[in-house]
C-alpha cells in the first residue's frame, strides 16, 4: 500500500509539471492558434537559467524565480515579434509556423548548449533536502512546493481569464479575433501577452522541477511531448483540461513504471493518447475546433 | 501541358539513366551523397503522398524509417532470416504499426495531427534508446552485410536504391493521375465536398498514410543494408522537417518536382562548410529565413512568378 501511495505522490508531482507545460501551450494555442513546439525548450531555459542564478550567482530562490520568469518571458517576446508575427503577417500555412517554433527551439537549445554544456546540473530543494514523512511515505519538500505552485498558478490563471478585462479580452481573441478587434481589442498585443505569459510560466516550471529531475540541455523534448499529450488528452479547448490531462499522465505513467515496465512508459503514454483519441476525439474535456 | 504516348516515359527513363550515372564518374564519397539523394527521393515521394496530395502533415514519418530499418536489422542480428523474408517482415511490421497508429491519429487535424505524429516519432526514438540491449542504443547497430561479386554493399545496393526510387516515381505518377490520387487531392482541398461526392475519406487517408509509411520503411531497409550501421540519429526530427521542406519546395503533389527537390537538398548541403556544433544554430536560422521569406514554398513562388511572366507575355501579344 505504501508503495502505491509513493508512486501516487511522485506521479502527481510529475503530473503537475506535465500539466503546467500542457497549460502553457494550450494557453498560447487558445489565444493565437499557434502551437509552440518549442515549449519544452522554454522549460529547459528556465531550469538552466535558474541554476545559473542560484548556483553561480548565489541568488536566493525568491529572487531567481521572478528573474527566470522575466527572462523566459523575454525570450518568448523575441520569438513572438521575430518569428510568429512576421509569419502571421504573411498568412503562412500551418506547417510554416510549426517549423518556425521548432527552429526557435533548436536555436535556444544550441545557444544554451554552448553556455551551459551538456551535463546534468542540479539544485538543492528550496526548503531543504529532508523529505516530509507521512506514515512510511516520503514526500520531498520540492514535490510539495511543485504541487502547491501548480495549484496557485492554475488559480491565478482562472481568475485572470474569467475575472479580469484583459483575461476576457484574451479569450475573445482566441475565440474570434475579428470580433474581438471590432470590440477594441488589440489582437497582436493579446497574442504577444499570451506568448509571454506562457513562456514565463514554463520557465518557472523549469526552475521548480530542477531540484527533482535536474536540468539538462536536452530535457525539453520529453517534457514537451508529455505536455502536448496532456493537452490532447485534456482537450485543447481548455487549459485546465490540460492540467488534468497532465496529472492523469503523470500518475498513469508512474503506476505503469512501478507495476509493469519502466522502459515502456513513453509508449504507454502515447498509446493512452491513441485510446483517448479513438474514444473521444475531442479530448476528455472540451471541444476541438476544426 | 502534358506529354502523350511514348513521350510520357522519357522523363522517367532519363531520370533512371541519370541516377545510375554515378557509377561512371563518382568516387566513394560522391556515391554516398548520391545514395542519400535516392533515399530522400523515396521518402520525399512517400511524404508527398500523405502531405502533398492529401494535405495531412506528419512530423513523425521518420519514425517509420526507423521501424523499417531496425526491424530489418533485428531480423538479421537476433534471428538469422533470409534477406527476402527479412525485408517483407520489416515492411509488413511497419505497415501494421502505421495502421495501428494511423487510425486514431488521423482523426486529428492541423496542429494536433502535427503534434500526434511528432509524439510518434519521439516514441520510436525513445524505444530505440530504452531498449539499447537489442537496438544498440546510441552506440548503433551493425547489420551483417556481405560482398556480392567482390563489390561492397554500398556499391551494389545503390542499384537497388535507383531501382526503388524510379519505381516509386513511376508508381506515384500513376497514383497521382488515378482516381485514388485525385480523390486524395479532393480530400485536401475540401474534405466535406469530397465526402459528399462519395469519397471514403477515412479509408483513403489511412491507405495513403500506410503506403507512405511503407515507402519510408523501404528506405530504411535499403539504408540498413547499404550503410551497415544504424543509429538513433537517423530517426531524428530534423530528417522529417527536411523532407517536409522537400515536399513543399518541390511543389505539393508534384512528384517530379519533389524528386528534383530531394536530389537538390541532398546534394547542396555538401557544398556548405561543416559547422560542427554550431550546425543546429545555423540550421535553425536558415529554416526561419526560408519560412519567413517564402512561407508557401518555392513551388508557389515560382508558380506565381511564372504566372506573372505569362501575363506579361499575353499583354504584349495582345497589343
Amino acid at each position: 500500500m505504501t508503495g502505491f501511495i509513493q508512486l501516487l505522490v511522485s506521479g502527481v508531482a510529475t503530473g503537475c509539471i506535465f500539466g503546467l507545460v500542457g497549460l502553457c501551450f494550450v494557453f498560447i494555442y487558445q489565444s493565437s492558434k499557434v502551437v509552440n513546439f518549442a515549449q519544452g525548450e522554454f522549460v529547459m531555459a528556465g531550469a538552466l537559467l535558474g541554476v545559473w542564478f542560484m548556483w553561480s550567482q548565489d541568488l536566493p530562490f525568491w529572487v531567481a524565480l521572478p528573474a527566470v520568469a522575466i527572462l523566459a518571458g523575454g525570450i518568448g517576446l523575441i520569438m513572438n515579434y521575430g518569428v510568429l508575427a512576421p509569419l502571421r503577417a504573411r498568412r503562412a500555412p500551418v506547417f510554416a509556423t510549426i517549423t518556425g517554433t521548432l527552429a526557435v527551439g533548436m536555436i535556444v537549445t544550441n545557444l544554451t548548449l554552448s553556455r551551459a554544456g551538456p551535463f546534468l546540473l542540479t539544485l538543492d530543494p528550496v526548503f531543504g533536502r529532508e523529505p516530509i514523512r507521512v506514515a512510511d511515505v516520503a514526500i520531498s519538500t520540492q514535490q510539495l512546493l511543485l504541487v502547491i505552485a501548480t495549484l496557485v498558478i492554475v488559480l491565478v490563471f482562472w481568475m485572470f481569464l474569467s475575472r479580469t478585462p484583459t483575461g476576457v479580452a484574451l479569450r475573445a481573441t482566441g475565440h474570434n479575433p475579428t470580433a474581438a478587434s471590432l470590440m477594441g481589442v488589440r489582437v497582436s498585443s493579446m497574442i504577444a501577452l499570451s506568448v509571454v505569459i506562457s513562456t514565463a510560466v514554463s520557465g518557472i516550471a523549469g526552475l521548480l522541477i530542477t531540484p527533482i529531475t535536474g536540468a539538462q540541455v536536452n530535457m525539453g523534448l520529453p517534457l514537451a511531448m508529455n505536455g502536448f499529450i496532456a493537452g490532447i488528452i485534456g482537450g485543447f479547448g481548455s487549459p485546465f483540461g490540460a492540467v488534468f490531462g497532465g496529472l492523469f499522465i503523470g500518475v498513469a505513467s508512474a503506476m505503469f513504471a512501478g507495476y509493469v515496465e519502466p522502459r515502456f512508459t513513453d509508449v504507454a503514454v502515447f498509446g493512452f493518447m491513441l485510446v483517448v483519441l479513438l474514444l473521444r476525439p475531442t479530448g476528455l474535456f472540451a471541444e476541438f475546433e476544426r | 501541358m502534358s506529354l502523350t504516348g511514348a513521350a510520357k516515359s522519357v522523363p522517367l527513363i532519363a531520370a533512371f539513366v541519370l541516377a545510375l550515372s554515378p557509377y561512371w564518374w563518382a568516387n566513394g564519397y560522391q556515391l554516398s551523397v548520391a545514395t542519400l539523394a535516392m533515399e530522400y527521393v523515396i521518402m520525399g515521394l512517400g511524404l508527398n503522398l500523405i502531405f502533398g496530395h492529401t494535405g495531412r502533415v506528419s512530423f513523425g514519418h521518420s519514425g517509420f524509417f526507423g521501424v523499417g530499418a531496425y526491424t530489418l536489422a533485428l531480423t538479421q542480428t537476433e534471428w538469422d532470416l533470409p534477406p527476402l523474408v527479412a525485408v517483407v517482415l520489416a515492411l509488413g511490421a511497419t505497415a501494421l504499426v502505421a495502421t495501428a497508429v494511423g487510425i486514431p491519429i488521423l482523426r486529428l487535424r492541423g496542429h494536433y495531427l502535427a503534434l500526434g505524429t511528432l509524439a510518434f516519432g519521439f516514441v520510436v526514438l525513445s524505444m530505440i534508446g530504452k531498449f539499447s540491449n537489442i537496438t544498440g542504443g546510441s552506440d548503433g547497430l551493425r547489420v551483417p552485410t556481405s560482398n556480392l561479386f567482390g563489390l561492397e554493399p554500398r556499391n551494389y545496393i545503390y542499384i537497388g536504391y535507383v531501382v526503388v526510387a524510379c519505381l516509386t516515381l513511376y508508381l506515384m505518377s500513376k497514383v497521382a493521375s488515378s482516381r485514388f490520387g485525385r480523390a486524395l487531392v479532393a480530400i485536401r482541398e475540401d474534405e466535406e465536398a469530397a465526402r459528399s461526392l462519395g469519397v471514403q475519406v477515412e479509408l483513403y487517408v489511412i491507405v495513403a498514410f500506410v503506403a507512405s509509411a511503407v515507402l519510408f520503411a523501404a528506405a530504411g531497409v535499403l539504408h540498413a543494408y547499404s550503410f551497415g550501421t544504424l543509429a538513433p540519429e537517423l530517426v531524428d526530427l530534423r530528417l522529417n522537417i527536411l523532407l517536409l521542406l522537400i515536399v513543399i519546395v518541390g511543389g505539393l503533389g508534384n512528384n517530379y518536382g519533389v524528386a528534383l527537390a530531394a536530389v537538390l537538398l541532398a546534394v547542396l548541403p555538401q557544398y556548405l562548410i561543416d559547422f560542427e556544433e554550431r550546425e543546429t544554430l545555423y540550421y535553425g536560422f536558415a529554416l526561419l529565413a526560408i519560412l519567413i521569406l517564402v512561407p508557401r514554398g518555392l513551388g508557389e513562388a515560382s508558380r506565381g512568378l511564372a504566372l506573372r511572366v505569362a501575363r506579361i507575355v499575353q499583354a504584349r501579344e495582345a497589343a
